[in-house]
């Protein structure tokens, strides 16, 4: 298991090299330059020179590539072009927040979506069944933005419960944080719940058909019995796949959520920093989240072998 | 005596009111106790829908008339409650696929303590021991480690036995085996023949055994019924102290009989 774990974080390494070329590269081709947008339209040609020079732009692209990487394997990600603050540290606790509001998300959709599934499962062709699909299907095709839009107008606006208001960390104050974080986390749980539910369903009608099912039945198990000690682990691994990729998407930063409810998570720095062509900030700042997302993949390979003593690495 | 199983007429239909198929017609038979009732028939006959219907364990979407007396009780008519407390405990059922037919996630001995604890509330402690000896019984050796194990580390004649065992927990009075030994390959299938005997000689557990294996037939049962297209064509005796019995002899003992089929709606 320590090898495997091992192994796999030793094949990070080219990961995280071939998305470091590909987004380093992506940003110096998209045109748009960094120093004119940073000094406006009626900069000098001198004063432009200058700007370049200091930034190091005007060196070639292996060069500038060169540089990065050999300062990010020091752990310096770089300072903004735009604020001239340090990224890394801006990053993590950006992250920080976005981790808050994807636990919470998270969980609501999971909440909602497994037992729903497993009812449906059982019940399958009911009414409750049919209702429970439907309300998928809903949430898989709504957008989020309209889900958003509409949480706000009706809670916030006509109902008043959660007045607009700044952003603090759940371990400073959980119940304001909760208040912020509540509308734009159902918000993403409804499309994550939408997933699991439908993914949840599907393996359980699977596992109930099972022989083994049918064995647990003749020794005079309960329907409950049956169906949580012996379907549930079962229809596990598909549920945990589809959650884990879709918890793992969402630390990446949800931009437009972000951008609704005015969090300062990490989508929106990036947004920001494409905007700006702020490459440091955007080059670290999507590196970082591929590094997030495949640590996430690597947990998820690693509670199947917790669910399943047939899988071993 | 009283048989211990008796079926009277019994019809089983699958699908809805619009679209039936009748797949058993009019099947009446009788187990007493102690007593090995073979049934045999070609693929597709009913014979794993006869047995299941037995403990009602077929799906929605089936319809069972007639009467299943257990004990004299009509097990057709009994609650849910009261065939969960009757399943793994007074009857017990052995199916054909043990490659499948275990939880794959659950370690042996779970699985063979699920009826003990489900029906008798023992200690753990008490559980585990009795565990350990049903292992022992149906032959497993090294039984303290395979208790641990999972499915996926036996091979599928010892993950038969282990099903044995998990029938033979709450000492059943019937044991309904479904092919126990199609899937198996032959000296595996001797050995759990050999077994389910010593077993019906040692605790006069009666069985009811489904096979299509004609020699099977003539090596465990007192008594035989042939079914063919979800009706009983032949029903007689299986005589053990002659070589070889007379219909059970011939391969085509069932295409005798004309073809009856399945049919719709009645
Ligand atoms: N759930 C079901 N729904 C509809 N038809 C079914 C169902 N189960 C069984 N049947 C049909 O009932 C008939 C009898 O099936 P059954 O499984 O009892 O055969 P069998 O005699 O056990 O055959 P085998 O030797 O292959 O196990 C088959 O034609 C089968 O297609
Ligand atoms: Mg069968």
């Amino acid at each position: 298991m320590t090898r495997f774990i091992l192994k796999r974080l030793a094949g990070l390494v080219p990961i995280l090299f071939g998305i470091s070329v590909l987004v380093f590269l992506i940003l110096h081709l998209v045109p748009g330059d960094p120093v004119l947008i940073m000094l406006g339209t009626n900069a000098t040609d001198e004063s432009v020179r200058v700007l370049r020079e200091q930034l190091g732009l005007n060196q070639p692209l292996a060069v500038q590539y060169g540089k990065w990487i050999f300062h990010l394997l020091q752990g310096d990600f770089g300072t903004s072009v735009h604020t001239g603050n340090a990224i890394l540290p801006e990053i993590v606790q950006r992250f920080g927040v976005t981790l808050q509001l994807t636990v919470l998300a998270s969980l609501i959709g999971w909440i909602v979506a497994i037992p729903v599934g497993m009812v449906s499962a059982v019940k399958s062709g009911s009414v409750t069944d049919v209702t429970g699909r439907v309300a998928a299907l809903l949430g898989i095709s709504v957008p989020n933005f309209a889900v958003g839009t509409l949480l706000l107008l009706v809670f916030s606006l006509y109902i008043g419960w959660f007045p607009p208001m700044d952003f603090v960390n759940v371990w400073d104050d959980p119940a304001a944080a909760l208040q912020k974080l509540i509308l734009p986390a159902v918000t993403m749980g409804i499309v994550m719940a939408a997933g699991v539910m439908r993914m949840t369903r599907s393996t359980f009608l699977e596992t109930l058909s099972k022989d083994f099912i049918r064995t647990a039945r003749a020794k005079g198990a309960s329907e409950w019995k049956i169906l949580f000690a012996h379907a549930f682990r079962n229809s596990a691994i598909p549920i945990v796949t589809i959650a884990g990729m879709q918890f793992g998407y969402l630390l990446g930063g949800s931009v437009i959520v972000e951008q609704l409810f005015s969090i300062p998570g990490l989508g929106q720095y990036i947004l920001d920093g494409i905007h700006q062509r702020d490459y440091p900030v955007v080059q670290g700042g999507v590196l970082f989240v591929a590094l997030v997302f495949v640590l996430i993949n690597l947990a998820v390979d690693i509670v199947y072998s917790l669910i399943d003593p047939r899988i071993k690495y | 005596m009283e048989p211990l199983l008796d079926i009277r007429n019994l019809h089983v239909q699958f699908g809805d009111k619009n679209d039936r198929v009748t797949v058993v017609r009019d099947i009446s038979f009788h187990v007493s106790p102690g007593e090995i009732v073979g049934i045999v028939g070609e693929s597709g006959c009913g014979k794993s829908v006869t047995s299941m219907s037995i403990l009602r364990l077929l799906g929605k979407n089936a319809k069972v008339e007639g009467e299943v007396l257990f004990r004299g009780a009509d097990l057709l008519r009994a609650s849910e409650k009261e065939m969960r407390k009757l399943r793994g405990n007074g009857i017990s059922m052995i199916f054909q696929e043990p490659m499948t037919s275990l939880n794959p996630l659950h370690t042996i001995g779970k699985q063979i303590a699920e009826p003990l604890k489900r029906h008798h509330k023992l200690p753990n402690a008490e559980v585990k021991r009795r565990v350990i000896e049903l292992l022992n019984e149906v032959g497993i050796p090294r039984a303290e480690e395979i208790y641990y194990d999972y499915p996926h580390q036996l091979s599928g004649g010892m993950r038969q036995r282990v099903m044995i065992a998990i029938a033979l927990a709450c000492e059943p009075e019937l044991i309904i085996a479904d092919e126990p030994t199609t899937a198996l390959d032959v000296t595996i299938q001797a050995q759990i023949l050999e077994l389910m005997r010593k077993i019906s000689r040692e605790r006069q557990t009666s069985f009811l055994f489904i096979t299509h294996d004609l020699g099977v037939v003539a090596e465990m049962c007192d008594r035989v019924i042939v079914m063919y297209a979800g009706q009983i064509v032949e029903h007689r005796e299986v005589d053990r102290y002659s070589p070889t019995p007379a219909i059970l002899t011939r391969p085509d003992c069932c295409s005798r009989y004309p073809i009856w089929p399945p049919t719709r709606n009645g």
